[in-house]
């Protein structure tokens, strides 16, 4: 027992001098640059743009030294702000209800989507929406693959109560689909696009983003809670920066092989499955955004998003109240 | 990392259970299972969900190809939520059951028949976190999301206090040093589960329930992206859960290896006392019949007139003979004991009858104890078997000093500790003081069946007898038997 305890207690000191020494040069790199945390989705509409400006030392060019942690979802990274374990994260649609709502505020508008989809497997008999009547479908509630599902359903005159819903995470959706458990599956990129890859020429797409694009727009920003900005104006600014030139370099087409090669590395999901997903949304550049802003093309956008929410949200809020509008236009100059 | 201790401690309490087979050993693998449904289905979220940084998710998985498996089960939300709320609602209970299993104190040993009353809260807590069920009642009204939340996290903690003061109070109410000492693995063994149960217990399976939702989240914010919970806090709980489970994980193999000593020790000196008793039955009947015939030639001489000290010497030293051989039989042939109840002063009394009358001036100073002890017992059996470990002592004190005899309660035990002040007992011998036949004296009185006898005597009354050094030189043996009944405010 002596023995064990002793063994155990070299044990314990040599991993307490392995992390005090990990936290140390930690301590001397955070004097020289600024650390971000920075919450993504592990896909490439959220990774484009952090990475290129990333690995084309946009960040450090600003003294800023990114941490990125993954996350699997946008209200999971809201609420990790609030608690102060993450600076800046990137949301998909759905959670910009909680924008709306005055939880956070978009501080960078990063592309419109269309990555949601309802994907079928022919082999189950699904072939349209219609044919999701009486079918096992998985879906993820609160999200916006959701809304597309509801909205898909009611086009053709059916709710919820007529399909077997099995209400399941994204990555559980993509096994349960992939493994035939269900006959078809409300999901978003990437995971539509493992889906169909894996399903092949069995696979159908029965409604996606496209199909409802009158109703809503499927917008993805960056985000910050209000105090971090307001203590970190400068900082949030350099940060922008550094994002439009990650913006710039993920528009350009012959960027994108290289851009997904650095997106597969932090996914760890393959260069084939990262490229797929390039598709995911159209592209623009910082001039391309400024532009948009200045013409109130994206203000617009977020006026569709908000109205597509219905009374989820409030609709008297102003997207002027929750698009930091003014910190997107310091960071062009 | 967290992975591996968990299951390490699940495959030693399976080790545990099919090796002792009782209700002790089923109540620790009914925790350690539900303490592993419930970290591992916590893990399963976490994978799903995300947002930990690289080292914490090794602390956590290991491998990162565990948590991608974990990440990609094909569980539906409400599957992986009742998976969370099982253990995280059995686990206290059970957590209970083992506090009160370890303990002796009055009112943990009546909770121990009531102990049902604790499963009220978990299945009413299992009922109304069903998915349906939850979904109908909880989802609709924040409030009644609410009192579930806070009231099943409130009765939760509860009990684990519970189980820990249970636990602390049973250990200031032992007052042997010996009992204390092993009692502190299952202390151990008890206090990390709960420590690594706690910093996971928060979470509430309606945050899985509701996924992608936000109610909860802004009601109680996402437990393990707590400022609180970073990687260095991680460490510190790592460490500190790493060290409890290695001492529990050490104390339970050395439990058990303990019990498979003592089994072997035993099967090891049956063994040892079958082989002899073969050879020495046949050795004892024939010189029984020449003793016999001894006697009756002595006898003889009596009757044809021959007188004087010398025929009454060999008439005692036949008729000696001649005890002694039934006695040594009586030592190896398997014996039926027949118990009754009896006072255990009635049996010391006897036992130092016994000492005495071998020899006269033997010194034993016994301390206070509680006449009204009584035990189940074969009296004059045990009495003997007390008696030799005392005269024992005396001899090895060479006639010199004083033996001490302490007697006292202890739990549900009756301890008799016999102290002498001799040369000790050599590690070597440790194991060999047992075995029949075995002595180290050097004397036409002693044949080595002593302590083989004693030991035989103290194991058929479901009772122990164990040594260790003296500080300051001797050796205490330590006698345990069962005790009949409980005093009034007994420990």
């Amino acid at each position: 027992m002596k023995k064990a305890i002793a063994i155990l207690m070299i044990a314990l000191i040599a991993m307490t001098s392995v992390f005090a020494n990990g936290a140390a040069e930690t301590a001397t790199e955070a004097k020289k640059t600024d650390t971000v945390r920075v919450a993504y989705m592990s896909n490439y509409a959220s990774l484009c743009t952090l990475v290129s400006a990333m690995n084309t030392g946009a960040f450090e060019e600003q003294g800023i030294t990114v941490e990125l942690f993954e996350f699997a979802d946008g209200p999971t990274i809201i609420s990790a702000m609030e608690s102060g374990s993450i600076d800046i994260g990137y949301i998909g649609h759905g959670a910009h209800k909680l924008c709306i709502n005055g939880k956070a505020d978009i501080f960078a508008f990063s592309h419109v989507g269309n990555g949601d989809a309802i994907v079928g497997s022919k082999a189950k008999g699904v072939t349209d929406v219609a044919s999701l009547k009486g079918k096992k479908v998985g879906y993820a509630s609160g999200t916006s693959s959701e809304q597309i599902l509801l909205w898909a359903l009611e086009g053709a005159g059916l709710t919820m109560n007529d399909i077997k819903g099995y209400e399941m995470d994204a990555s559980a959706l993509t096994t349960a689909m992939i493994s035939g458990s269900l006959d078809a599956c409300a999901t978003w990129s990437p995971s539509s696009f493992t889906v169909i890859d894996a399903l092949g020429s069995d696979a159908v797409v029965v409604a996606n983003n496209l199909s409802f694009a009158d109703r809503s727009a499927s917008v993805a920003s960056w985000i910050v809670m209000k105090k971090w900005s307001a203590d970190n104006r400068d900082l949030l600014v350099r940060f922008t920066k550094a994002l439009y030139a990650g913006m710039d370099y993920r528009a350009d087409a012959n960027n994108y092989k290289q851009v997904a090669e650095w997106v597969a590395q932090v996914t760890g999901t393959g260069f084939d499955t990262a490229y797929a997903q390039r598709g995911d949304a159209e592209w623009i550049t910082s001039a391309e955004l400024i532009s948009q802003i200045n013409d109130g093309t994206i203000n617009k956008l977020y006026e569709v998003q908000k109205k597509g929410f219905g009374t989820a949200v409030n609709q008297d809020a102003k997207v002027s109240d929750y698009v930091l509008f003014d910190v997107m236009l310091e960071a062009a100059k | 990392m967290l992975l591996i201790i968990i299951l390490l401690m699940l495959i030693s309490s399976i080790i545990f259970l099919l090796f002792a087979r009782n209700r002790r050993s089923l109540l620790i693998f009914l925790m350690m299972s539900s303490l592993s449904i419930f970290i591992i289905s916590i893990l399963i979220y976490v994978a799903k969900k995300g947002g930990i940084a690289d080292d914490t998710s090794l602390l956590l998985f290991g491998f990162s190809s565990i948590r991608y498996y974990f990440q990609y089960l094909p569980l539906t939300l409400g599957q992986l939520g009742y998976l969370v709320a099982f253990g995280r609602f059995t686990f206290p209970f059970i957590i209970i059951a083992n506090a009160l299993d370890f303990s002796y104190f009055d009112f943990a040993v009546k909770m121990r028949k009531k102990i049902y009353y604790f499963a009220i809260l978990p299945l009413i807590s299992l009922v109304l976190y069903i998915p349906r069920i939850f979904e109908t009642t909880a989802t609709k009204q924040t409030f009644v999301l609410k009192i579930f939340i806070y009231g099943s996290r409130t009765w939760i903690f509860l009990y684990i206090l519970i189980a820990l003061f249970i636990m602390v109070y049973e250990y200031y109410s032992i007052t042997s040093l010996f009992f204390r000492r092993r009692f502190i693995p299952k202390i151990l063994i008890l206090a990390s589960v709960a420590i690594i149960y706690s910093l996971y217990a928060p979470q509430d399976p309606a945050q899985i329930y509701l996924f992608y939702k936000n109610d909860y989240m802004w009601m109680l914010g996402l437990w393990y992206l707590n400022k609180g919970l970073s990687t260095p806090f991680y460490f510190v709980v790592m460490v500190l859960s790493i060290s409890c489970s290695f001492v529990g994980f050490i104390s339970l193999i050395k439990y058990m290896s303990t019990i498979l000593d003592q089994e072997r020790e035993e099967v090891v000196l049956k063994q040892k006392a079958r082989a002899a008793s073969i050879g020495v039955s046949a050795f004892i009947h024939g010189t029984k019949n020449e003793l016999l015939a001894s006697r009756v030639l002595i006898s003889r001489l009596e009757k044809s007139g021959v007188e004087g000290s010398d025929i009454e010497a060999l008439k005692s030293l036949n008729d000696n003979l001649i005890i002694r051989m039934q006695r040594l039989y009586s030592t190896l042939r398997e014996q039926t004991m027949k118990l009754s109840l009896v006072s255990l002063d009635s049996v010391i009394n006897k036992a130092l009858e016994i000492s005495i009358a071998t020899h006269p001036d033997i010194k034993i100073k016994i301390t206070d104890y509680d006449k009204k002890i009584l035990i189940l017992a074969s009296s004059f059996e045990l009495a003997e078997a007390i008696s030799n470990i005392i005269i024992n002592g005396w001899e090895a004190m060479k006639c010199d000093g004083k033996i001490e005899v302490i007697i006292r309660l202890e739990r549900l035990w009756v301890s008799i500790s016999i102290l002498d002040r001799g040369p000790g007992i050599p590690k070597a011998l440790k194991r060999k003081i047992w075995e029949p036949f075995y002595s180290s004296k050097n004397s036409s009185s002693n044949w080595g069946m002593g302590m083989y006898y004693s030991r035989k005597i103290i194991n058929s009354h479901l009772g122990s007898i164990r040594f260790e050094k003296r500080d300051g030189g001797g050796t205490i043996f330590q006698i345990l038997l069962p005790r009949y009944g409980r005093l009034k405010g007994g420990l």
